[in-house]
């Protein structure tokens, strides 16, 4: 379970990825309309267990950011969604282990890790996109955007990983 | 009894997760698909606190460019009092007629952009005037190049603005050369272009007449530039045009704009209104 310290961590990692998102890469207007959409790193730091708290705090953040980007409840939408799905796609890949005393092997989990980042990237991406269009009918298009866009947030992810060295959040705890 | 405690303790998580989703849904529909304001917008205390110091700090970075600008505009407005002077000149010796038809309608306000966007599909601009500077709901914005948008939400000190690259902005429309109106409005996908519908087939266009806004509007002035034409087709199975216009603003980089007070606004209104 989380403890007040972590709360309050958590807290303040959403207040500066809001800050981060909204004041430079959502002003980044790559090609007239790519802005990598970061806040989804949230999802990917929160420890796992938590998956109530997980999933709440993810809705708060997504609506904060709907309020600041004029968006009016998407990003709270697909946040919460790979919020969700978040932790039975990792059990899926055994990236947690059912098992508490097991023990996930890093080296190769790291490539798995960030695979399962891209996939939900591209999940968030393909959400938020095509709630925002609501049109398929020029959906080659829409996934070329999609494509484009959730790379380019993927890299940009990948390199706040390595210069920051976080740590990749694993059942371990 | 026990049982059903039992399953929805078991599927707590997607309980809630369904919960949170469909107030995120409702909150999609209503900003989407009606004209009401919800309570998710950057015209509120914080956001509009945090976009006006981001600005405090970039507005320095594009001083140079607002110089050449604001230069820019004084050079036209200068030249347009040379001219009017000159009539005012050659006209019968400067008999000054003070009439109740001759007074102010428009007043321009300057404002500044605090945020701006332009990659969604609806768009939104705030800028620093409030109600306090006398804004209110339905005034034109514009710059001296051209249309800007649309108050829609105005809060103490700042006020949300319905960018013309938003698909719900309509404005009147009119092809300058050929005294023609139609709607403006904006299809979602480049930002630099808008699209004027509503002309009719039998009306010839040429590439590069100019379009402004129309006097059938009752939020802008008329002769407000838009664009011009950059090129137009046949809207299928219909026998209207839709007309791509290049604007003449750049969206990307516009800072200062005037908002625009209508003196006779309650006037022009209660014609719409009374039937």
């Amino acid at each position: 379970m989380l403890t007040l310290r972590n709360h309050i961590q958590y807290i303040f990692i959403g207040v500066l990825i809001l800050l981060v998102q909204s004041l430079i890469f959502s002003n980044i207007n790559l090609f007239s309309w790519l802005n990598p959409l970061i806040y989804s790193l949230f999802v990917f730091l929160f420890p796992t267990r938590n998956r109530m708290s997980l999933i709440i705090y993810s809705f708060i953040l997504g609506l904060c950011l709907d309020n600041v980007l004029q968006t009016g409840g998407i990003n709270a939408f697909a946040l919460t969604l790979i919020a969700f799905i978040r932790e039975p796609f990792w059990k899926s890949l055994s990236l947690i282990k059912e098992d508490k005393n097991s023990i996930a092997i890093r080296t190769k989990s790291t490539h798995t890790f960030f695979f399962s980042i891209l996939i939900l990237i591209f999940i968030h991406h393909l959400i938020i996109f095509s709630i925002e269009n609501f049109n398929f009918a020029k959906i080659h298009y829409l996934i070329l955007k999609v494509l484009l866009s959730s790379v380019i947030t993927f890299s940009i992810i990948l390199l706040l990983y390595s210069i920051f060295r976080i740590k990749i959040v694993n059942g371990e705890e | 009894m026990s049982q059903i405690i039992q399953f929805i303790q078991k599927g707590r998580h997607f309980f809630v997760f369904l919960v949170l989703e469909i107030i995120a849904i409702s909150l999609i529909i209503g900003s989407y698909y009606t004209y009401t304001i919800s309570f998710l917008n950057s015209t509120n205390y914080i956001s509009g606190k945090l976009y006006y110091f981001e600005n405090e700090f970039s507005k320095h970075l594009t001083l140079d460019l607002e110089n050449q600008k604001l230069l820019e505009e004084n050079a036209t407005l200068r030249n347009k009092i040379s001219i009017l002077e000159n009539i005012n000149a050659a006209s019968e010796n400067a008999v000054q007629i003070t009439d109740s038809i001759r007074y102010q309608r428009y007043e321009y306000i300057p404002a500044r952009i605090i945020s701006n966007s332009i990659s969604k599909k609806h768009n939104y601009i705030n800028i620093n005037k409030g109600k306090r500077d006398r804004i209110t709901q339905d005034m034109a914005v514009i710059t001296h190049k051209g249309v800007i948008g649309i108050t829609d939400y105005t809060t103490h000190k700042f006020a949300r603005v319905m960018s013309l690259l938003n698909k719900k902005t309509k404005i009147n429309g009119n092809i300058k050369s050929k005294g023609v109106f139609g709607t403006v409005t904006w299809n979602g996908e480049d930002y630099r272009y808008v699209q004027l519908t509503d002309i009719p087939k039998h009306i010839t266009l040429e590439i590069k007449d100019t379009v402004v806004t129309d006097v059938h509007s009752n939020i802008f002035p008329s002769g407000i530039p838009i664009g011009i034409i950059k090129d137009f087709k046949l809207k299928a199975g219909s026998d209207e045009y839709i007309i791509n216009v290049e604007l003449f603003e750049n969206f990307l980089k516009i800072e200062n704009v005037y908002v625009v007070t209508d003196f006779d606004k309650i006037e022009t209104d209660s014609l719409y209104v009374n039937p």
